[in-house]
């Protein structure tokens, strides 16, 4: 190191103020925290893209249930149920 | 120099100027002259570049990104629509339509004679439409197109189906056949309240009719947008994309009860069958609050297979069809002069059988003339002479007209549902055609009102004189939040003590009228019933009809049973009475009304 800067001095007449390795390196290592930000950024879209995906799964297990729950709510449902297990319309016993 | 053979060819090439003298313009002032230029130049390709860079930056960015930019709308889902209980009326579903590639599908057939058939049964067995319904459309040599079940309805997929479907597609056991992303709205209850929730129609967010079309703004939400970057097929790609999320749509609560709205519906089906009627009405509402419980049509259709309706069928008529009420107007005569104090339940007149109006004679409905009876008997004979008398000796145009209005016909209820009729009433510049009005108008002819309308005149007479704006919604839910409906009141029409009366002269109406709805054991009910023929020359346009409510001294329901020109039984007792009676027990037991009497 000191046999570069005296013979940079003895060339240029000044001393060698950065050198040219530690630039590359400084590149170096910008480009690979850039490339890690990067593929961390695609990794984490596509993390979320797949949340998503599931989220819509959810979504349409949700309505799919809801839809079966409501037909079973519905009252011709029960009544056909009842029927179905037997039951009838009790007489009101009452008259005209 | 000037010797030289060649000075004339030097004059000629170098100027005297420049050869035999000091130049004019220094060097130094050459640099500046050029170094202005300089200047200048790229001080105008600054100001050329400014103006792109920063006056047309927007205008420059807009054709860039039209370029590989892409703003796709995100749908926003449709809010549902639920009784008062909480089920679901009307849901919004996500999951996939059925394509089929007539090419693909010809190209497989060609090969193996059997393949289409093996389609068929496997989508049969993954929608559960028959493969008889499905192969005809397998084999048909046109445009891409969706398949649809046995009724004509698009088939979709949704949840464990949606999911075998794409699996299926995927693993090649339906060749020829796609899916492609779809929502539809679904009505699980099928035809339950069709005219008041309407329909939305398929590929659209737009609601027609009932709640879907007078809640359109509130149901649909907001759509979202979605920026994002696209490969060269149009595509999006994986990045940064700019989001506005979409705003799902409300969630509106109904104040119709599924199962009394049911009970109304099949009771209503059954008794236009019975009476061979064209269709008719029943209205259930709660009176201390306004709040339409029940609100049924017939004929009426399927949301779920609105395309095979007739158009006729999608207006609700409870609130859009005027009729003549007939001798159920009575009560609103006698309620009138009870509370100016013109009469009392046991002011008594003779009825003669006939009384003069205008001119005209007005007979009773059978023809009959009852001498000497109270207002209660009035009520309890259904006698068409006195109410008239009531109204042209007691009240006069003007009272019976101002009670009219405020009792709230002649004008829209404002019931949250589009279509509403205001019905009217007309009167007459000439004297003795008012008088014939009046009278008439007094027993409900000649006179045009929405069952919707009575209903709520007669709410006023159960909640002790009160008219309340009839409510339909009784809650909208959004964003976490829950708006809930409180019961408005109008208007005081008449004084407590005269709503006591009426219900008291309504009590043995509906026990011991002429046209007499049937007893209810162990329960009080005040009723009248109804029987109009607006063309006396055919009775096949009779509007037959029973309205009261339940339990007379406590009311917790009105009830209106309207049938359109029955023709089995032309009289409202008959005609509609059973239903009305019916309805009157289902309700005691279903409200948990214990008997008192």
């Amino acid at each position: 190191m000191q046999a570069y800067t005296a013979l940079k001095q003895q060339h240029t007449g000044r001393p060698a103020r950065t050198p040219v390795w530690l630039c590359l390196a400084l590149i170096a290592v910008s480009a690979f925290l850039y490339v890690s930000q990067v593929a961390r950024v695609s990794s984490i879209n596509s993390q979320l893209q797949q949340q998503a995906q599931i989220s819509q799964q959810l979504l349409e297990q949700r309505q799919y249930l809801q839809l079966q729950a409501a037909k079973e709510q519905s009252p011709a449902y029960i009544l056909q149920q009842a029927a179905n297990l037997g039951m009838q319309p009790g007489n009101w016993g009452d008259q005209p | 120099m000037n010797n030289s053979p060649y000075s004339s060819w030097r004059r000629f090439t170098q100027p005297a100027a420049l050869s035999d003298k000091a130049p004019k313009i220094s060097a130094a002032k050459r640099s500046v002259i050029l170094g202005c230029a300089f200047i200048t130049a790229f001080a105008g390709l600054g100001v050329r570049a400014a103006y792109w860079q920063i006056k047309q930056h927007s205008y420059l960015t807009a054709q860039a990104n039209a370029e590989h930019m892409l703003s796709l709308q995100i749908p926003s889902l449709r809010g549902q629509i639920l009784d008062s209980h909480g089920t679901i009326l009307a849901l919004t579903m996500t999951g996939s339509s059925i394509i089929a590639d007539p090419q693909q599908l010809q190209q497989i057939n060609t090969t193996n004679n059997g393949a289409l058939q093996t389609v068929a049964q496997n989508l049969a067995q993954i929608t559960g439409v028959d493969a008889s319904v499905l192969l005809p459309q397998l084999q048909l040599q046109t445009q891409y197109h969706m398949l649809t079940n046995a009724n004509g309805q698009t088939i979709y997929a949704a949840g464990p189906e949606d999911d075998a479907l794409l699996a299926a597609i995927n693993n090649g056991s339906l060749p020829g056949v796609t899916a492609q992303n779809a929502e539809w709205r679904v009505y699980p209850a099928d035809g339950l309240a069709a005219q008041i929730i309407g329909f939305v129609q398929n590929g659209t967010n737009q609601g027609n009719y009932g709640i879907e079309a007078s809640w359109q703004t509130a149901l649909a939400g907001t759509n979202g947008l979605m920026y994002t970057p696209v490969d060269v097929n149009g595509q999006p790609l994986t990045g940064s994309h700019e989001i506005t999320a979409p705003i799902p749509g409300a969630n509106i609560s109904l104040t119709i009860d599924a199962n009394i709205q049911y009970m109304a519906e099949q009771g209503l089906q059954n008794a236009v069958s019975t009476m061979n009627a064209d269709g008719g009405s029943v209205i259930v509402e709660d009176p201390s609050t306004g709040a339409i419980v029940a609100m049924a049509n017939y004929p009426s259709f399927d949301p779920n297979a609105y395309s095979a309706a007739a158009l006729n069928d999608f207006s609700n008529p409870a609130i859009s069809a005027m009729y003549d009420p007939g001798s159920t107007m009575k009560a609103f005569t006698m309620a009138s002069a009870l509370d100016l104090g013109e009469i009392t339940p046991d002011t008594s007149f003779n009825d003669p059988g006939y009384i003069n109006a205008g001119g005209q004679l007005i007979y009773n409905w059978n023809q009959l003339a009852w001498g000497t009876e109270t207002m209660t008997q009035v009520l309890e004979h259904s006698a068409n002479v006195g109410a008239s008398w009531v109204a042209l000796n007691k009240l006069g145009a003007q009272n019976f007209y101002a009670y009219l209005s405020a009792f709230g016909f002649g004008a829209q209820t404002g019931i949250a549902l589009p279509d509403e009729a205001a019905g009217q009433f007309p009167q007459s510049q000439n004297a003795a055609q008012a008088e014939l009005n009046l009278a008439e108008n007094s027993f409900g002819e000649s006179i045009g009102v929405t069952p919707l309308q009575m209903v709520m005149g007669y709410g006023a007479l159960a909640n002790g004189g009160l008219l309340m704006k009839p409510m339909i919604v009784q809650s909208v839910q959004q964003n976490g939040k829950t708006y809930q409906y409180k019961p408005v009141t109008v208007r005081r029409v008449i004084s407590a003590q005269a709503a006591k009366q009426i219900t008291q002269m309504l009590i043995p109406t509906g026990i011991y009228g002429d046209a007499q709805t049937y007893l209810i054991q162990g329960y009080s009910v005040a009723a009248k019933t109804g029987t109009s023929t607006p063309n006396p020359q055919d009775p096949s346009w009779t509007y037959a009809s029973v309205i009261g409510y339940a339990p007379a001294n406590h009311p917790k329901y009105v009830i209106l049973v309207k049938l359109d020109h029955p023709q089995t039984n032309i009289f409202g007792g008959f005609a509609a009475g059973p239903l009305w009676r019916q309805l009157v027990r289902e309700l005691m037991a279903y409200a948990n009304i214990l008997p008192t009497n």
